[in-house]
C-alpha cells in the first residue's frame, strides 16, 4: 500500500535553531496518525512542511504521491488541512464561506455539508469573526470534511476547546475516517488516545517513535524485579529497557519490546535471583512520559 | 475561467465600499476637473481647491483598493486559510487584474473619455494615447501599490510601507537637490532606469503570486528602490550623456555661440536659488544656425580659470533656451560659488562654456487665428485668452499630452484692441516655444487633459508709465512650427579673459529690497 505521507530526512532550520531534525516518517493510508509532542516540539513545523507553507531546509517529503513542493493548486482538492490559529476571512458568514468554498472541490458533498452543519449545529448567517474559538474549527472542519479529502491535516485542532465541542468535533472526523487518511498534531495526549490508530512522538525537532498504536500498547511494560538480595543494576543495561531504578531488592524499568513473548524468559534469564518478575500494560501517557525522561536524561549524558 | 470568477466575484462582494469610493471620487474628478482649465484658474479658489484635493484623493482611493484587494489573499505569512485551499496561483492573479481593470481601468478610462469630450476633442482620435496611459498608470502607481501589497501583511504594514516610500521620496528630492545636476536629456538613462525597475515590480508580483516567496521578494524591492534612488540623483544618466551629446567637431558646430562683447549687454550677477552661489548671466551672440533648424540648449557647464591656475568647476547645469536662425543674441545664467568669485575678484579670469546642444529641425507648419472666443490651434491644442493679468500668454488645452515641441510667433500690435488698427501702427514679433521632443502617445497623468501657455516672452507687460504694452487682438495669426530632433552634441565655448560681477547688482538688490 503507498503510503500517504513519506518524509525522508526533512529537516528545517529557522537560522541556526533546528526546528526539525531528520524525520523519517511514513504515514499509511486510513491511518489516524497523531502526532504527539510538547509545546514547541516541531509538530507544526513538520505539518506546514507537508502542506508546503514552509520550505525544507534539507531532505524530501511525498504527500499523496506529490512531492511536497508541488503540493499546490489542484492538490489542496484532495487535501483537508485545518489549524487552531489559521486565519479565516472573518467578513464572511457561515453560509458564504461555504458557498465560496464549494466551487473549488469538485468532490464537495452538499449533502455531507448540510450534515455537517446540522451536527455541528452552525449560525449559518453568523460572520466568522463574531464566532467563538470552538464554533470557527467547526466551521473549519466542516469545510474540510464536505469535500472528502484523501488526507486530513490538523494542527492542534482541540486545543482550547471546552471538552463538549471538542467531542463533537471527533465525533465529525471519525464518521469519515474509514475514507480517508488523518494526520492530527497535539501535545495533549488523552484528546488521541482514544481513536488514533497511530502516533508518532517529537521532542525538540527529532521523531523519537512512530508506531501502530496497538503495537506500541503491546510493546510497552512496565517490569518490576523483585530480588532475593540487593544488587547493583546490571552494566550492560540493554538500550531498549528504560529508565531503570533500584531500590533495595526491587528493579524497575520500561520494557520498549515486551511484544514478544518471550520477554519473561529474557528477563529471567537477565536476573536469576529475582524472586517475582512482574510485567504491567502502560497507558500511552506512561510510555511517553518513559520514552521523553529516557530522552532527556541520555541529552544529558552525551551534553 | 471559473475560478477567475469566482475569485472575482468575492472581491466585489468584500470591497464594495472601496469601489464605491474610488466611483464616487473618479465621478468628482470628471465633475470638478475642467474648472482647472478655466481661464484664470487660482488655487484659492473653492471649486479649483476641491478640484485639486479630488486629483490628490483619486490615486489615495486606487492605492487602497488596491492594497485592500490584494491583502485579501495576503502573500505574507503562514496562517491563511487560502494558501491550503486549491487556488491556482495563475487564476488568482487574473482575478485581481480583472478586478483592477473593471474598477479602477474602466472608470478612469471612461473618465479619461468624458474629460476630452468636456474639453471639445474626439475621444476616438486619441485612442492610442488612451490606452498608452493606462499603461503608464499601470507600471507607474498600479504595479509599485501591488508589488508592495505582496510583501505587507497587514492594511497598517502597507501604511506605514507607504509612508516609508513618501520618507524615501523626499529623502532623495533633498539628496537629489544638494547633489543631482540638470542632466540633460538622455534616452538611454531615461528608458534603461525604469525598464530595470519596472521588471523588478514585475518579478516582485510573480515571485509573490507564484512561490510566496517574501525575501526573495524584498530583495527585489530593496533593488528597485536602489535603483529608483541612482535615477533620481541621475547616475545612469551621466553614464550616456558622453555616449548622446559626443564632442561637436569645429566642422560640424551645429551652432556658433561666442560672448557678445557690446558693452550695453554687460555681465550681471543676481541672487542665485542656493544662497551660496551667485547666477551670474553671460551675454551670448549667436550665428551659424542652418536654415530650417533650431538649436535646443539643454544644459551647461561651466570651468572658470584664474591667472595663477586656481579654478572652479559647476556640474551641468539648466540652460532651457532656443538659438534660432533669427536671434542674434541671448543670454545664460549660471551659477557659480560665491567665495571663489570673492577670490578672484580683481582677477581677468579664463570662462570656457560646455553646452549640451539638441540640434531641432523644422517640420509640420500651421496656423491659427486670435479669436476673442476660444480657438484651435494646429497640435490639437484649443487656446483662449488669459485675460488683463496673464496678458502676455494664452492659456491652452491639449489631449492626452503637451504639445510636441513647437515653436510659435505671432505680430503683437502697440495699440489696444479696441481701438481700430492703423494701418501704419507698428507691431511688434514675438515668439515662444512650447511641448516636447517626448514622441509617446500620452503622458503619465490622471487626467486625460494637459494645459498649457503660450506665453510670448517680453510682451503683453507695460511699464509703469503704460507705455510698451504690447496686444494680441483677434483676428491675428499665429504661426506654429513642429520641430523634431535632429543629433545631440556638446559644444565648448571661450570667453575672453574678464573679471567676472562677485556681488549682487544693483536692480536685484533693489528687488531683494522690496521682498
Amino acid at each position: 500500500m503507498t503510503p500517504v505521507i513519506q518524509t525522508q530526512n526533512l529537516s528545517r532550520s529557522y537560522g541556526r535553531t533546528e526546528a526539525l531534525k531528520g524525520l523519517d516518517l511514513t504515514i499509511p493510508e486510513r491511518a489516524i496518525y497523531a502526532l504527539v509532542g510538547p509545546n514547541g516540539a516541531g509538530k507544526t513545523t513538520i505539518i506546514k512542511l507537508l502542506m508546503n507553507i514552509l520550505r525544507p531546509t534539507t531532505g524530501s517529503a511525498k504527500v499523496l504521491g506529490h512531492r511536497v513542493s508541488d503540493v499546490a493548486g489542484e492538490v489542496f482538492t484532495r487535501i483537508g488541512y485545518v489549524s487552531e490559529n489559521q486565519e479565516l476571512p472573518e467578513w464572511m458568514t457561515v453560509r458564504y464561506f461555504l458557498d465560496y468554498l464549494r466551487p473549488f472541490y469538485p468532490t464537495w458533498d452538499r449533502n455531507l455539508e448540510q450534515h455537517l452543519l446540522r451536527q455541528f449545529d452552525l449560525p449559518l448567517d453568523r460572520k466568522l469573526k463574531h464566532l467563538s474559538r470552538g464554533m470557527k474549527m467547526k466551521v473549519a472542519l466542516a469545510s474540510v470534511l464536505a469535500y472528502r479529502p484523501a488526507l486530513i491535516v490538523l494542527d492542534e485542532p482541540f486545543s482550547g476547546l471546552d471538552p463538549l465541542v471538542r467531542d463533537e468535533l471527533i465525533e465529525g472526523l471519525l464518521e469519515r475516517a474509514t475514507e480517508t487518511t488523518i494526520l492530527l498534531s497535539s501535545h495533549d495526549l488523552a484528546e488521541i488516545e482514544s481513536f488514533a490508530t497511530h502516533v508518532g512522538y517529537i521532542d525538540r525537532g527529532r521523531l523519537l517513535f512512530s508506531d501502530e498504536m496497538a503495537t506500541l500498547t503491546d510493546r510497552f511494560r512496565e517490569v518490576e524485579i523483585t530480588l532475593n538480595q540487593p544488587e547493583p543494576l546490571p552494566a550492560n543495561f540493554p538500550a531498549t529497557w528504560l529508565q531503570p531504578q533500584a531500590a533495595g531488592t526491587v528493579i524497575r524499568f520500561t520494557h520498549t519490546e515486551a511484544a514478544n513473548g518471550a520477554a519473561t524468559t529474557e528477563l529471567a534469564q537477565a536476573f536469576p535471583n529475582a524472586r517475582d518478575i512482574t510485567l504491567t500494560p502502560m497507558t500511552l501517557r506512561s510510555i511517553f512520559l518513559a520514552i521523553a525522561r529516557s530522552s532527556s536524561t541520555q541529552k544529558g549524558r552525551e551534553a | 475561467m471559473s475560478q477567475v470568477l469566482h475569485i472575482f466575484k468575492k472581491d466585489i462582494r468584500h470591497l464594495w465600499p472601496e469601489i464605491l469610493a474610488s466611483l464616487v471620487l473618479t465621478a468628482l474628478f470628471v465633475k470638478t476637473y475642467p474648472s482647472t482649465w478655466a481661464v484664470g484658474y487660482r488655487i484659492s479658489r473653492l471649486p479649483d481647491i476641491i478640484a485639486t484635493i479630488v486629483v490628490v484623493l483619486v490615486p489615495i482611493s486606487w492605492w487602497l483598493m488596491t492594497t485592500r484587494l490584494i491583502h485579501d489573499e495576503s502573500m505574507v505569512g503562514e496562517r491563511q486559510f487560502w494558501i491550503t485551499r486549491p487556488y491556482r496561483w495563475k487564476k488568482l492573479l487574473a482575478a485581481k487584474l480583472l478586478f483592477l481593470s473593471n474598477f479602477l481601468y474602466l472608470p478612469i478610462l471612461i473618465a479619461h473619455v468624458l474629460l476630452l469630450r468636456i474639453a471639445g476633442f474626439h475621444p476616438t482620435s486619441f485612442l492610442p494615447g488612451l490606452l498608452f496611459n493606462l499603461l503608464l498608470i499601470f507600471f507607474i502607481l498600479v504595479m509599485p501599490t501591488i508589488a508592495l501589497a505582496t510583501v505587507t501583511s497587514s492594511f497598517a504594514k502597507a501604511i506605514l510601507t507607504l509612508l516609508g516610500v513618501i520618507v524615501g521620496v523626499i529623502v532623495l528630492a533633498g539628496l537629489s537637490s544638494l547633489w543631482g545636476q540638470s542632466i540633460p536629456d538622455v534616452d538611454g538613462g531615461v528608458t534603461l532606469g525604469p525598464v530595470v525597475v519596472v521588471a523588478l515590480g514585475l518579478s516582485v508580483i510573480l515571485v509573490q503570486f507564484a512561490t510566496r516567496n517574501v525575501r526573495l521578494s524584498r530583495w527585489l524591492l530593496v533593488a528597485a528602490a536602489v535603483m529608483i534612488a541612482a535615477g533620481a540623483l541621475d547616475w545612469p544618466q551621466r553614464a550616456f550623456v558622453p555616449m548622446e551629446y559626443p564632442q561637436s567637431s569645429p566642422t560640424s558646430t551645429p551652432v556658433n555661440l561666442a560672448f557678445d562683447p557690446n558693452p550695453s549687454h554687460h555681465l550681471e550677477a543676481s541672487p542665485s536659488a542656493d544662497d551660496k552661489k551667485l547666477s551670474i548671466r553671460f551675454p551670448i551672440a549667436i550665428s551659424g544656425v542652418a536654415s530650417g533648424t533650431a538649436i535646443q540648449a539643454e544644459s551647461v557647464k561651466v570651468l572658470i580659470t584664474a591667472p595663477d591656475g586656481r579654478n572652479w568647476s559647476s556640474s551641468w547645469q539648466s540652460a532651457r533656451q532656443y538659438f534660432t536662425r533669427e536671434a542674434g543674441l541671448s543670454t545664460i545664467n549660471v551659477d557659480v560659488d560665491r567665495t571663489f568669485l570673492e577670490k578672484v575678484k580683481d582677477l581677468p579670469v579664463q570662462v570656457r562654456l560646455t553646452w549640451a546642444l539638441s540640434r531641432l529641425r523644422a517640420g509640420k507648419t500651421g496656423q491659427a487665428i486670435v479669436s476673442d472666443e476660444e480657438f484651435a490651434i494646429p497640435g490639437n491644442g484649443i487656446c483662449a485668452e488669459q485675460g488683463k493679468d496673464y496678458n502676455s500668454s494664452l492659456a491652452c488645452r491639449f489631449p492626452m499630452r503637451q504639445p510636441r515641441l513647437t515653436r510659435f510667433a505671432a505680430m503683437w500690435s502697440r495699440q489696444p484692441c479696441s481701438q481700430t488698427q492703423s494701418p501704419d501702427a507698428t507691431s511688434v514679433f514675438a515668439s515662444g516655444w512650447i511641448g516636447t521632443l517626448d514622441n509617446s502617445p500620452a503622458e503619465f497623468g490622471i487626467t486625460s487633459v494637459w494645459t498649457s501657455a503660450l506665453y510670448f516672452p517680453g510682451q503683453g507687460f507695460a511699464q509703469r508709465d503704460g507705455k510698451g504694452r504690447t496686444y494680441l487682438c483677434p483676428g491675428t495669426p499665429i504661426s506654429f512650427t513642429e520641430y523634431a530632433l535632429v543629433d545631440r552634441s556638446q559644444l565648448v565655448q571661450w570667453f575672453p579673459e574678464m573679471k567676472l560681477p562677485y556681488r549682487i547688482d544693483p536692480p536685484f538688490l533693489n528687488l531683494l529690497d522690496q521682498d
